[in-house]
């Protein structure tokens, strides 16, 4: 990092806080990178963090907020499944995130949830504390309940449904944020994208499903160029693009990128990213999903109490996810697309032995996604006539 | 480490003329996206990549 810093680089400070109220969940998603990868974290944190714990979480957004001057901070609430935590742990947590920043800062506050636990009362602390809600589904019912299942293997469809009816009535469709999706590449991604589409979310977005060069995605040969997800997302995007009756992030990201800009999403792109975890126990860690890759992967050390946010900021891992193209290997560099794709998603590119300088495992994938889109850019281009030409 | 590596040119350099016209597209996931950037470019305050979720 010394020779960052004498080069001229400085950190960005973290603007995204991912706040673990509760570390379990009530559901038991067969791809779940906190329980059913190489992670047992969770059995070492509070079920619930304390009014101590998000007082001193809180303290410390403050805290960065006041050092590095910061307009407006992101505070997710997160699990787990977060409504586990209950309707008074939730409105103190937003309480407290509201009471210690400083006004000149905006917060803005939501939660990402499965949604069953969604209710009347639930509804009625979000709306109280300006909670907007993301909700997890993966598709149609027979789609959706291959992997988001209970414990006992019941799919989880038809309780998010009767969850989103309630988020999409009137009086509470000003929370709803949109849904997050995990590709099953097995499934259709039209007729995916379309049941999704009909449940009216504001914004969408795609997951690839967590794997890597040690432990492949589903489906997902690291040693063949095939482009299996590849193909799922190009039909998905072809669907979006005929009629994009919805935001999706994920397309929006690689459409920016390859127009000139930047990335805000952690799955693509160069830029730096400023997301931060809080456990409930109060640890601090690198983005969880990092958990995909082994045990502890995720973790920094360090916790609220004993380090500043700041501190944080000089650990490799965070380091790491904020150089943009120094990061990369030598073969993402000669790749004429890097800046747009970034290597993708930084756990996809793990592997045993190498760590993560590698390309994503999704290459073949991304690759054949973002020449799709480029193709598409280029056609509208010559249309519309060159300059010059 | 295997990946694909045969890619062909990226999206030639875009002038600005290029982007103004790409403005007036029918295509309106191009035009959006260029609306984005511009607003990105205008605001000039540095670019913060963010969590995966539906929010």
């Amino acid at each position: 990092m010394a020779a960052l810093r004498t080069g001229g680089w400085r950190p960005t400070p973290f603007r995204q806080f991912i706040v673990k109220l509760h570390s379990r969940c009530n559901l038991s998603c067969t791809y779940c990178y906190v329980y059913s990868m190489g992670d047992s974290t969770w059995r070492s944190a509070p079920r619930v963090a304390d009014p101590a714990t998000l007082a001193a979480v809180a303290g410390r957004i403050s805290e960065h907020v006041e050092r590095h001057r910061l307009e407006s901070v992101d505070v997710v609430f997160h699990g787990g499944e977060p409504l586990l935590a209950g309707p008074p742990v939730l409105a103190s947590a937003a309480e407290a995130m509201r009471r210690a920043v400083p006004t000149t800062c905006s917060v803005r506050l939501s939660v990402q949830t499965n949604g069953l636990l969604l209710n009347e009362q639930v509804l009625a602390v979000l709306h109280r504390h300006r909670i907007q809600v993301g909700v997890s589904l993966d598709g149609p019912a027979e789609v959706n309940d291959r992997h988001r299942v209970y414990a006992d293997g019941r799919g989880s469809y038809a309780g998010v449904a009767r969850a989103l009816r309630l988020l999409r009535s009137p009086e509470h469709v000003s929370l709803y944020a949109g849904l997050l999706c995990t590709i099953d590449v097995r499934s259709n991604p039209v007729s995916t994208y379309r049941s999704l589409l009909d449940l009216q979310p504001p914004m969408l977005d795609f997951l690839l499903p967590h794997g890597n060069w040690t432990t492949p995605p589903p489906l997902r040969d690291p040693s063949s160029v095939d482009p299996v997800y590849g193909r799922w997302l190009t039909a998905a995007f072809d669907a979006w693009a005929a009629r994009p009756d919805t935001r999706i992030r994920f397309f929006e990201q690689l459409l920016d990128g390859l127009l000139g800009g930047h990335s805000l999403s952690e799955s693509v792109g160069v830029s730096p990213v400023g997301v931060l975890v809080f456990d409930t126990a109060g640890r601090l860690e690198q983005v969880d999903s990092l958990r995909s890759v082994r045990h502890g992967a995720a973790a920094v050390g360090m916790d609220v109490h004993t380090h500043s946010l700041d501190d944080a900021l000089g650990h490799p891992g965070v380091v790491a996810r904020q150089i943009g193209t120094a990061a990369l290997p030598d073969s993402c560099l000669e790749c004429p697309v890097h800046r747009v794709c970034g290597a993708g998603f930084y756990p996809h590119r793990y592997g045993a032995g190498t760590g993560y300088r590698n390309p994503s495992v999704y290459c073949p994938d991304l690759l054949h996604l973002i020449r799709h889109v480029q193709r598409r850019v280029a056609a509208q281009v010559c249309a519309l006539g060159r300059s010059g030409t | 480490m295997n990946s694909s590596r045969d890619v062909e040119s990226p999206l030639p350099d875009l002038t600005d003329t290029d982007l103004t016209k790409l403005l007036s597209s029918n295509d309106l996931v191009l035009r959006q996206a260029l609306q984005r950037v511009r607003e990105q470019s205008s605001t000039g305050e540095q670019i913060v990549a963010g969590f995966n979720s539906a929010i």
